[in-house]
């Protein structure tokens, strides 16, 4: 198989409270053998401040660090939903807009014309890697367990930016979960909001639609969640317990990222995919996975 | 028969707003697709496809005092289900753009005041880390008790970094802030 090799633009979050997204991936990326150099020197995308600041600002922002990326050639793999969106926004603008390339080139003092692919990293994961190449590596079967796969926004939205075929109906997560014995479930809240940053300048709104999507996925049967955004992650996770206080309703969702799912099909040690660091604890659910129900069928062949 | 009425439209509104006519603001017909799906319908005063109407309208200071332009939380909902392709998250980010400082509704203040402050760290360190902004933001919003109890948690997990690893070159931030500065209305 190819090598497959890509510039890796982490962004923030992925250094701090989704570090558990970056070890798993890096892990899941390397058992792969896909080859991720992470961007020198990289700064923030400026997600969701700058646009309503300033557009210019906002694409400013992606374009300094996609114009750091172009010597590389390589496409440009980010695993933030936001972070995916800002630079992808900017990326089509300067391509299809002329007089956007020149403004950016004036602002930022760099010329770039928008020439390389970003991609996120569940998609490069099913499309570049591969199915059947993941199938290869599962050494255990993730059966006996509901998961919801939820998506969020900024994978989905707006259509120009959206890495899914169906921007109302994304399957590219429980393609991928089903690829390792998972049993994704199919549910109606996979793409609704989940409030993102709100969670800290207007806590009432962004609870009540974090629990609109809990309590969807529990009445819809799951057992956990997968996510691969680092704040539909944060604000299900950590706010789990702030909303059962709230609904006075018991969730107990462990919220996954999909990349640690991978990770502990392909047998890879637990602590190198940050599992100790999630808040609802996925103890229980762990087990469940180990000892997966024979009874289960498992049509992934 | 009751009296026709006519009313006043004035386009230089949104002719400011969005001079290339890129956001097709004239094509919405009020069908009320994106409010349906609105995440923030619950808690706003206007709606989107009642955002759209005053600025069609030229109706200023309705748009830019409405909460709603503070509520919207940019989840793309509306332009991705509009029939007429018209990009209200992109006429939202303008209005806020317009809007100044001191005039935002009390209860939304916050978000204005938590864009400042993740600008003001990208500005200064290139990055944005949680416990700086935290901060940062709790003493720009005066309220420095919210969220407070799970920060021994985070730090356990190891979910908030006491020092940031920053990029090292940082000189054209200053040059791409300073060249943006005019359109930010700052």
């Amino acid at each position: 198989m190819k090598k497959l090799s890509y510039t890796f633009y982490p962004g923030c979050s992925l250094d701090s409270t989704a570090r558990d997204f970056r070890e798993s991936m890096e892990a899941v990326c390397d058992a792969l053998g896909v080859e991720l150099a992470e961007l020198p020197d990289w700064i923030c995308c400026g997600a969701t401040s700058a646009h309503a600041t300033s557009e210019n600002l906002a694409l400013a922002l992606a374009v300094e660090n996609l114009a750091r990326a172009a010597d590389s050639r390589c496409d440009v793999v980010v695993p933030c939903a936001a972070c995916y969106n800002r630079l992808q926004v900017a990326n089509l603008a300067v391509r299809d807009n002329p007089s956007v390339r020149q403004e950016m080139k004036r602002i930022t003092g760099r010329r770039y014309d928008g020439d390389l692919n970003v991609r996120h990293i569940l998609e490069v994961l099913v499309h570049d890697v591969g199915l059947d190449a993941i199938r290869d590596k599962v050494k255990r079967k993730l059966g006996g367990v509901n998961v919801a796969c939820y998506y969020g926004c900024l994978l989905a939205r707006p259509r120009e930016v959206s890495i899914f075929e169906d921007p109302e109906n994304p399957r590219l997560m429980e393609e991928c979960l089903e690829t390792l014995g998972a049993q994704p479930i199919e549910w109606p809240h996979k793409t609704e909001c989940c409030g993102a940053a709100y969670s800290l300048t207007t806590p009432g709104m962004s609870l009540r639609l974090t629990g609109d999507i809990l309590s969807m996925a529990k009445e819809a049967g799951a057992d956990c969640v997968a996510v691969a955004c680092p704040l539909c992650q944060s604000n299900l996770d950590l706010r789990q317990k702030d909303i059962e206080r709230q609904r006075d309703q018991t969730f107990n969702l462990p919220v996954f990222y999909f990349t640690q799912l991978m990770g502990l099909s392909f047998g890879l040690p637990e602590r190198s995919l940050g599992l100790h660091r999630l808040v609802v604890s996925p103890t229980e659910i762990l087990k469940r996975f180990s000892t997966p129900n024979m009874a289960v069928t498992v049509s992934n062949r | 028969m009751s009296q026709m009425q006519c009313l006043e439209i004035n386009t230089r509104f949104a002719e400011e707003l969005d001079p290339e006519g890129r956001w097709n603001i004239f094509s919405c017909y009020q069908c009320k697709k994106c409010s349906s799906g609105c995440p923030m319908e619950r808690d706003s005063d206007l709606h989107p496809h009642q955002i759209i109407r005053m600025v069609q309208m030229g109706r200023k200071d309705e748009a830019l005092h409405s909460k709603g332009i503070w509520l919207c939380i940019s989840c793309q909902t509306c332009v991705s289900r509009c029939p007429m392709n018209v990009n209200t998250p992109a006429v939202i980010d303008a209005l806020r753009a317009a809007v100044a400082r001191r005039e935002t509704p009390r209860s939304v203040r916050k978000v204005p005041i938590f864009n400042r402050v993740f600008l003001e760290l990208i500005r200064r360190l290139g990055r944005v880390y949680e416990l700086g902004m935290m901060s940062a933001f709790k003493l720009g919003s005066q309220d420095l008790f919210t969220d407070i109890e799970k920060f021994p948690m985070m730090l356990r997990k190891g979910k908030l970094r006491l020092i940031p690893t920053l990029p090292g070159r940082r000189a054209n931030l200053r040059r791409i802030f300073r060249a943006t500065k005019k359109a930010s209305g700052r």
